[in-house]
């Protein structure tokens, strides 16, 4: 038989024990679901962003020179002379000497990056991948911002290899109220 | 402890077990640190081989907006909505460009892809956070599954907002996607083109070539047998014999930290021209390929291809990521052989064998044994100078003061490697890779043993080592000689070796201009790549 006499009956602090576990799993997985999202799982069949303007890099300097940068080391050479192109498709985020550099193609040429040829026979393009790279410094309208620049050649095969890796600094200007890329400087290479 | 303080301890491990919880269920996995970055990852949703993939399901998805202006806005993609949580697919092979908070999308991911020899970028937009499943870097393939869909950012409801960038993604620009989302249904192929299948290797071919005669001796140009045991000399004479277009066949060193493989002369590095192009890695290729087929005849160990480890007994696996290109064994195929000791007298090593197949590829698998500690650990040959440019290097650099020996050899290796014979397609010739109206002025004869000029200016011969290597002392000081005005008045800046290099590349004109190292890619990259590659140089001498 069951003793049952000793056992002790709940404490009004147990209660409350037991009522603020609750309460903190309740609250919490609330919360969880909230930030997730995972609440709303009903069909939004409707759902559309038309009708809003969308900007979706932002506008800071580091912003500013990594979308840049990526664009002015992710090449095509089946369709382009050489990287000069790329850098003048960034030349609207330009300004000082990158604005000028990207205004007219180089004459004379600077002599080719030598897997340029090869790339151009095989259809390869080379994708730059830009990360920040340290602490910004911002000093009145100039910002200096450590970079990487990871490139990986993309065969039209659909395989890849990874290509080089630089550490730049970029120089960005407050240009009339919109930061564009005014300099840069590789620093290393992993090649 | 009293009644309150067992309350207080109970509701705080509560918390502290919720928050566990929490964070490990939402945090995701990450085990694939030494995939290759070649190699993208496998997963469901795949699509047939060369097939492009819808970006969402066709029976999860509904279009509820299209391409083009809406109420003063231009919309810039197309909207596909279905659930919240709907799995969303890489429309192609490629690689993520961005991935993460976007203003006005919530999170978004671009992807780029070749395709057709351009640059094309696939935008996806409106996730949640825990919505995004690759992360910036990552390869992926057509179909894989990359987010779910979301309803974040500026949105009536959830969808997935899809964009197409020719030429690469610009903020607000693309073209109307719908032409290319009549593409091939996720989850209708074998999940990722690019994603490693396991085949049955060949059977060893033991064969050789009927009839063939005793491969022949190793080329000087192309590299040298001293130091080689008879396995690797077999080697190298037999990819020789087949691959002629391969430059550069070497890798003995005295001495490795890790490996004795190099220095007991039981390893060759078959450089690969080109490496990093479709056409270096079919070559690559194929030269692995054919050692493979043909490994019994020539007692190979192992290889190293492109960061697989390839043992002639034994399943491949996928090294750990080393770093560099050439750590990583992207840009030359390694082969261990078994050795049997240093030639004989009168060696001989048999005719070219002519065995054909294809190696296995690595299942994927992340492994750091057994191919840790083999193969290469370091940039290979650094700071190996050909015996034949040693005694040009110091009597060229004494033409100006700010010229080394070191810088000298580096812009060597960078222009030629070192190799007679190189015209490029612009038509720069020989080892120092003169272009003909510069040659004309720059390129005199010389004296053999003094170098002194014998004859006049276009008169020398790029291919001679001593013509070329004079010419191009002489030339960086005509160039510092046209930087010097602007450096001294302070017009350029910049260290004057730097300057000297930049103006080689692109022109004193160019560096004028801009006061320093111009801006172009193909200038910058020169420029880093020589300094740092004189600092071997400077080690080795």
């Amino acid at each position: 038989m069951f003793d049952t006499h000793h056992r002790r009956r709940p404490t009004t602090a147990t209660v409350l024990a037991a009522l603020a576990v609750v309460l903190i799993v309740a609250v919490g997985t609330a919360v969880a679901l909230w930030v997730t999202g995972d609440s709303d799982d009903t069909p939004a069949a409707g759902g559309t962003d038309a009708g809003f303007t969308i900007d979706a890099v932002g506008t800071d300097p580091i912003d500013v020179a990594t979308v840049v940068m990526a664009g002015v080391f992710t090449w095509q050479p089946a369709v382009q002379d050489s990287t000069w192109d790329a850098l003048h498709t960034q030349a609207s985020h330009l300004t000082g000497p990158m604005a000028t550099a990207a205004a007219q193609a180089p004459s004379p040429a600077p002599k080719p990056i030598s897997d340029w040829a090869a790339w151009a026979r095989s259809g390869d393009t080379l994708t730059a991948v830009v990360r920040p790279d340290g602490d910004t410094t911002i000093d009145g309208d100039t910002a200096t911002v450590p970079i990487t620049i990871a490139q990986t050649v993309q065969h039209q095969s659909g395989q890849a290899t990874p290509y080089t890796t630089y550490t730049a600094t970029v120089t960005v200007n407050d240009a009339k109220g919109q930061w564009k890329v005014r300099d840069y400087r590789i620093t290393s290479s992993s090649l | 402890m009293k009644k309150g303080g067992i309350v207080a301890l109970v509701a705080v491990l509560a918390a502290a077990l919720f928050v566990v919880l929490f964070v490990t269920t939402l945090s995701p996995s990450g085990d694939e640190d030494c995939l290759p970055l070649g190699t993208s990852v496998p997963s469901a949703g795949g699509v047939p081989a060369g097939s492009f993939a819808k970006p969402m399901k066709t029976g999860e998805a509904q279009l509820t907006s299209g391409f083009g202006p809406r109420w003063g806005t231009q919309h810039n993609g197309i909207d596909l909505a279905g659930p919240i949580g709907t799995p969303i697919y890489a429309y192609a092979d490629g690689v993520v460009s961005k991935a993460g908070e976007a203003q006005g999308f919530g999170q978004w991911i671009v992807l780029d892809h070749n395709i057709g020899g351009r640059v094309v970028s696939t935008v996806y937009g409106h996730m949640f956070p825990d919505g995004v499943l690759v992360k910036v870097g990552d390869r992926v393939t057509a179909g894989q599954h990359i987010a779910n869909e979301g309803n974040n950012g500026d949105t009536t409801g959830a969808h997935l907002h899809f964009e197409y960038h020719p030429g690469g993604w610009t903020q607000g620009g693309g073209i109307d996607p719908a032409p290319y989302v009549a593409a091939a249904e996720p989850g209708s192929g074998t999940p990722g083109s690019a994603s490693p299948t396991p085949q049955v290797p060949a059977a060893p071919d033991t064969s050789v070539g009927t009839g063939a005669a005793e491969m022949a001796e190793l080329p000087a140009s192309v590299g040298s047998e001293e130091h080689w045991q008879v396995d690797t000399a077999r080697v190298a004479r037999a990819v020789h014999a087949k691959f002629p277009q391969i430059t550069n066949i070497g890798g003995w060193r005295p001495s490795d930290p890790i490996s004795q493989d190099h220095p007991s002369g039981r390893a060759a590095d078959i450089m690969i021209d080109n490496w990093s192009s479709e056409e270096g890695k079919a070559l690559g290729d194929q030269v692995k390929d054919y050692l493979w087929a043909n490994r019994e005849v020539l007692q190979i160990e192992y290889m190293i291809w492109r960061q697989q480890y390839i043992p002639s007994d034994g399943e491949p696996n996928i090294m750990e990521d080393r770093g560099s290109p050439t750590q990583n064994h992207f840009d030359h195929v390694h082969v261990t052989t078994v050795g049997h000791g240093p030639p004989a007298p009168g060696q001989r090593y048999g005719a070219v064998p002519g065995g054909a197949g294809s190696a296995p590829k690595a299942n994927g698998t992340c492994t750091t044994a057994p191919g840790a500690g083999i193969g290469d650990h370091a940039d290979l040959a650094a700071g190996q100078i050909p015996p034949e440019f040693e005694k040009w290097l110091p009597l060229s650099a004494a033409q100006c003061r700010e010229l080394s020996p070191a810088v000298l050899a580096a812009q060597i290796k960078q222009e030629s490697g070192f190799r007679a014979g190189l015209t490029s397609p612009a038509g720069a010739r020989g080892y120092t890779q003169f272009l003909p109206g510069t040659w004309s002025s720059y390129g005199f004869p010389v004296d053999d043993e003094t170098g002194e000029v014998t004859g006049p200016a276009g008169a020398g011969d790029p291919d001679d080592v001593g013509d070329a290597v004079m010419a191009q002392g002489r030339y960086n000081c005509t160039v510092l000689d046209d930087l010097r005005p602007g450096m001294e008045s302070g017009a350029i800046t910049g260290d004057p070796v730097e300057l000297m290099l930049a103006g080689y590349n692109a022109g004193p004109g160019a560096v004028q201009q801009f006061g320093g190292i111009p801006p172009y890619a193909e200038t910058q990259n020169y420029v880093t790549t020589i300094t740092a590659t004189a600092g071997d140089y400077d080690l080795a001498r």
